[in-house]
C-alpha cells in the first residue's frame, strides 16, 4: 500500500525538461493546521516541498527562568501550562523529580492515584491529538467525538483536583487531595465506556480508504532515523523500537503493573496513529489495575516538615502552627544537588534537570520537551513530499508549541 | 415560516379597505433598517480562532459537542481574519507573537470585536517574565476581556453574549478603541526594536492612569480622531529608566506621573 514519492506529477514535469522557479512560502504562525503558533518556512516547487525550516519561540514564555524564581509548589502550576494537553502528567513529572532530588517517595496511595490520573491525561491528550490530527485531514466526525469523551475526562479531573484542565494536583510528598470512593466510581464508569468508544474511532478512521491512503506509507521514518533524532515516546515506538520509560525505567508503580507496549512497523503516520489508538487500550488497562490495587493510607507523606498539617492541629498545637507557616511561607527546602528525572509523557520523554542550591528554588531548571525534539523530525519526514502530506506528518508527530518553546 | 422584515413600509389606504392589513400584519413584522442589520449581524457572528496556547483547548471545547457554540449563531469558525467580524484571542501573547495577532487584527474587515480569552491576555498573568506582553490590550483594543487560567467554557460563551450585546447596542467605537490606536501610533516613532517593545508596555501605564489620557489626537463624537489645536503637555511614554517624548528622545524626571499633572 505503499505509495512512492518519486513518482509524482510535480517531478515528472521536471524530468520532461522544464524548468520551475522555487518559492518561499510561509506557514504560520497563525494557521489552523501548525497546532498553535508554529511557523514553518517553506521552498516550495510547484505543491512538492523541497525544504522546511520549523521557526519557533512564538510562545516562549520564559518557564525555565520563572522557575527560578518560584519555590517548587509555586512551579506546580507552570507545569500544567508546558504540555496543556495532558496537564496531570507534567504535575507529576515535575514533583517525581523534586521528590528525587528531596530524596523522598510519596505513600503509595499517592503514587496510584497518580498513576490513575496520568493514564487519563494520557488518553486526553490522544483524543485531542488524533482529533485535530484528523480534523486537518478532514476528518471533522472525529474530532466530536473525541471532544465528548475529554469532556468526560475533564469532568473526572474536575472531581479529583477541583479543575477541568490545569489540575496543579502534585505536592511535594503526595498529592493535593485524597481519591474519594465517589471519584473511583466515576472512573470505574469511564472504563465501561471507554472501550467502545475506541472502537467508534476506529471504525471512522483505521479502515478508511480516504485515512489510508492519507497516512500509508508517508513520513516513514526507521527505526536508526528515529534514534538519531533522539525521538522519545509514541513517534519512537512507530518506528519499532521498544523504549517506554514505564516499562524500561520503571518510576512510580509501574512496575506492578500488567500492559503492554504497542509497536509500529512501517514507522510511517500511519503507526503512529494506530500506536496511540492501541495506548488508549493500555491505559485503560493500567487506570483498572491501579484502581483495583488502590492500597488504603496517607495521600500525603506524615512529615509536618514536608506536608501541610490538617486544619484542627493548626488550630490546636503550636508547633503545627510554625510548620504551616513555614512550608506556606518558604516551601519545602531541597538539599544541594542536581538530578535529572524523566517520565514517559504521553508526547515521549519529558524530563526535569533540577540543579538544587539548599534553598526552595531551583537554582537552574532545565526542561527537555519532547515536543521540540519531535518537530526536529518534521523536516525529515516531510521534504520531498507534498504540502498536502506536510500537514499529516505535523499532525502525526503531535508537538504542543506550550512546551516546545518553553 | 421565517420572519420578513420590511423595512420603510408606507401604509396605503388600499390595505384597510381590503381587509389586507390584519392579515398582512399577522405573517410581516415592521422595523428599521439598522435594527435588522443589528439583528442579523449579532446572530451570526464569524469568529476568528486566534488560539495561542493553552486557551485555545477550551474555546475548541466550547466549538465542540458538549458546548457547542452553534446554539448561539457563532459556529462558522473562519481561520482567515478577512472572513470574520469576531476575534477569539486564547492564549499567552509574546513578544515575537504581538505583530502577527496586531497584522492579523488590521486584516479583519470593519465593524469588528475582540474577546481577549484568559487571564494572560487581560493583565499577563502569571507570566510575568521578559518575554510575555502583559495584555492584548498592549496592542490591540479589546471589547471583552474573560478572566480564567483558563477560563470555563461557560465563560466564554457569556462572553460572546456579551458581544451581541455590545452589537445590538447603539454604542459607537469605543473611545479606549481609538486611544489605543493612537498608542500605536505612538511606538512607531520608536526606531529601534526594543524602544518598541518598551512602548508597546507603555500601555501599562496608560491603563492604570485611566483610559481618558490626553493624546496627541483627541476624539471627536462622530469617533473621528483629530489633531489636538493645541499642545496639551508633553507626550511622554514611560520607560524602564526614563522617558522617551514623542520624537524618541529620552529625558528623565524626577516627578511623578499623576493624574493631576496631565490637566
Amino acid at each position: 500500500m505503499t505509495t512512492d514519492v518519486k513518482h509524482l506529477p510535480e517531478t515528472k514535469t521536471r524530468e520532461k525538461g522544464f524548468r520551475t522557479k522555487t518559492f518561499t512560502l510561509n506557514m504560520g504562525p497563525q494557521h489552523p493546521s501548525t497546532h498553535g503558533v508554529l511557523r514553518l518556512l517553506l521552498e516550495l516547487d510547484g505543491e512538492e516541498v523541497i525544504h522546511c525550516q520549523p521557526h519557533v519561540g512564538y510562545l516562549h514564555r520564559a518557564m525555565e527562568k520563572l522557575a527560578e524564581e518560584k519555590t517548587f509548589h509555586q512551579f506546580v502550576p507552570y507545569t500544567d501550562r508546558l504540555d496543556y494537553l495532558s496537564p496531570f502528567h507534567n504535575n507529576t513529572t515535575f514533583m517525581l523529580a523534586v521528590e528525587k532530588l528531596c530524596g523522598i517517595t510519596a505513600p503509595p496511595r499517592a503514587q496510584y492515584i497518580r498513576t490513575i490520573g496520568c493514564e487519563l491525561a494520557r488518553i486526553s491528550n490522544h483524543l485531542l491529538g488524533i482529533g485535530t490530527w484528523a480534523l486537518d485531514l478532514g476528518a471533522m466526525t472525529v474530532f466530536f467525538l473525541m471532544f465528548r469523551e475529554r469532556e468526560i475526562i475533564y469532568n473526572l479531573f474536575e472531581m479529583l483536583t477541583g479543575a477541568r484542565m490545569m489540575t496543579s494536583f502534585q505536592r511535594v510528598g503526595g498529592t493535593a487531595f485524597d481519591m474519594t470512593p465517589e471519584i473511583a466510581k466515576a472512573v470505574r464508569n469511564f472504563l465501561a465506556y471507554m472501550p467502545d468508544k475506541i472502537d467508534d474511532y476506529e471504525d471512522l478512521l483505521t479502515k478508511n480508504r480516504i485515512w489510508i491512503q492519507r497516512t500509508r506509507g508517508i513520513g516513514v521514518l526507521t527505526a536508526d532515523q528515529a534514534v538519531a533524532l533522539s525521538l522519545t515516546g509514541p513517534n519512537l515506538r512507530a518506528s519499532g523500537v521498544n523504549w517506554d520509560l514505564r516499562k524500561t525505567m520503571p518510576y512510580m508503580v509501574y512496575d506492578k503493573f500488567d500492559f503492554d507496549i504497542p509497536l509500529g512497523e512501517n514507522g510511517d503516520i500511519y503507526d503512529r496513529y494506530t500506536v496511540r489508538i492501541e495506548e488508549m487500550r493500555q491505559s485503560l488497562r493500567i487506570i483498572r489495575q491501579a484502581l483495583d490495587g488502590l492500597p488504603e493510607g496517607p495521600y500525603q507523606i506524615p512529615d509536618p516538615k514536608i506536608s501541610l498539617p490538617t486544619k484542627d492541629k493548626v488550630y490546636g498545637s503550636m508547633e503545627e502552627l510554625i510548620h504551616h507557616f513555614k512550608i506556606v511561607c518558604e516551601g519545602v527546602a531541597a538539599p544541594p544537588g542536581e538530578i535529572y528525572f524523566a517520565a514517559e509523557n504521553p508526547k515521549g520523554e519529558l524530563g526535569f534537570y533540577i540543579v538544587g542550591d539548599g534553598t526552595s528554588r531551583a537554582y537552574r531548571c532545565h526542561i527537555r520537551s519532547p515536543s521540540l525534539i519531535s518537530l526536529r523530525a518534521l523536516p525529515e519526514i516531510a521534504e520531498g513530499r507534498l504540502i498536502a502530506d506536510l500537514v499529516a506528518c505535523l499532525g502525526s508527530i503531535d508537538i504542543v508549541l506550550g512546551e516546545c518553546d518553553r | 415560516m421565517g420572519v420578513w422584515f420590511v423595512v420603510n413600509r408606507r401604509r396605503g389606504k388600499g390595505y384597510a379597505r381590503m381587509g389586507l392589513e390584519k392579515e398582512v400584519l399577522s405573517r410581516i413584522l415592521t422595523t428599521k433598517l439598522d435594527f435588522a442589520l443589528k439583528w442579523a449581524r449579532k446572530n451570526s457572528v464569524w469568529p476568528m480562532p486566534m488560539g495561542i496556547s493553552c486557551c485555545a483547548i477550551e474555546m475548541m471545547a466550547v466549538a465542540a459537542s458538549r458546548y457547542d457554540m452553534a446554539r448561539f449563531g457563532a459556529e462558522v469558525l473562519r481561520f482567515s481574519p478577512r472572513q470574520a467580524d469576531m476575534m477569539i484571542t486564547a492564549g499567552t501573547l509574546v513578544h515575537k507573537m504581538a505583530p502577527v495577532v496586531k497584522q492579523i487584527y488590521e486584516q479583519m474587515p470593519e465593524p469588528k470585536w475582540v474577546i481577549a480569552m484568559g487571564t494572560c491576555l487581560c493583565t499577563g498573568g502569571m507570566f510575568h517574565s521578559y518575554s510575555t506582553v502583559q495584555g492584548l490590550d498592549q496592542v490591540i483594543p479589546v471589547d471583552v476581556y474573560v478572566p480564567g487560567c483558563p477560563p470555563r467554557p461557560e465563560n466564554l460563551l457569556s462572553a460572546l453574549q456579551h458581544i451581541q450585546d455590545l452589537i445590538s447596542s447603539d454604542e459607537p467605537p469605543s473611545k479606549a478603541r481609538s486611544a489605543h490606536e493612537a498608542q500605536w501610533e505612538l511606538s512607531k516613532v520608536f526606531e529601534d526594536k526594543l524602544a518598541r517593545v518598551r512602548a508597546l508596555r507603555q500601555g501599562r501605564v496608560v491603563k492604570s492612569a485611566g483610559r481618558d489620557l490626553e493624546l496627541a489626537e483627541t476624539l471627536q463624537g462622530d469617533g473621528s480622531l483629530v489633531p489636538a489645536a493645541a499642545p496639551v503637555g508633553v507626550r511622554v511614554a514611560r520607560v524602564k529608566g526614563g522617558s522617551v517624548d514623542l520624537a524618541g528622545n529620552r529625558f528623565t524626571r524626577d516627578w511623578k506621573f499623576t493624574p493631576k499633572d496631565r490637566s
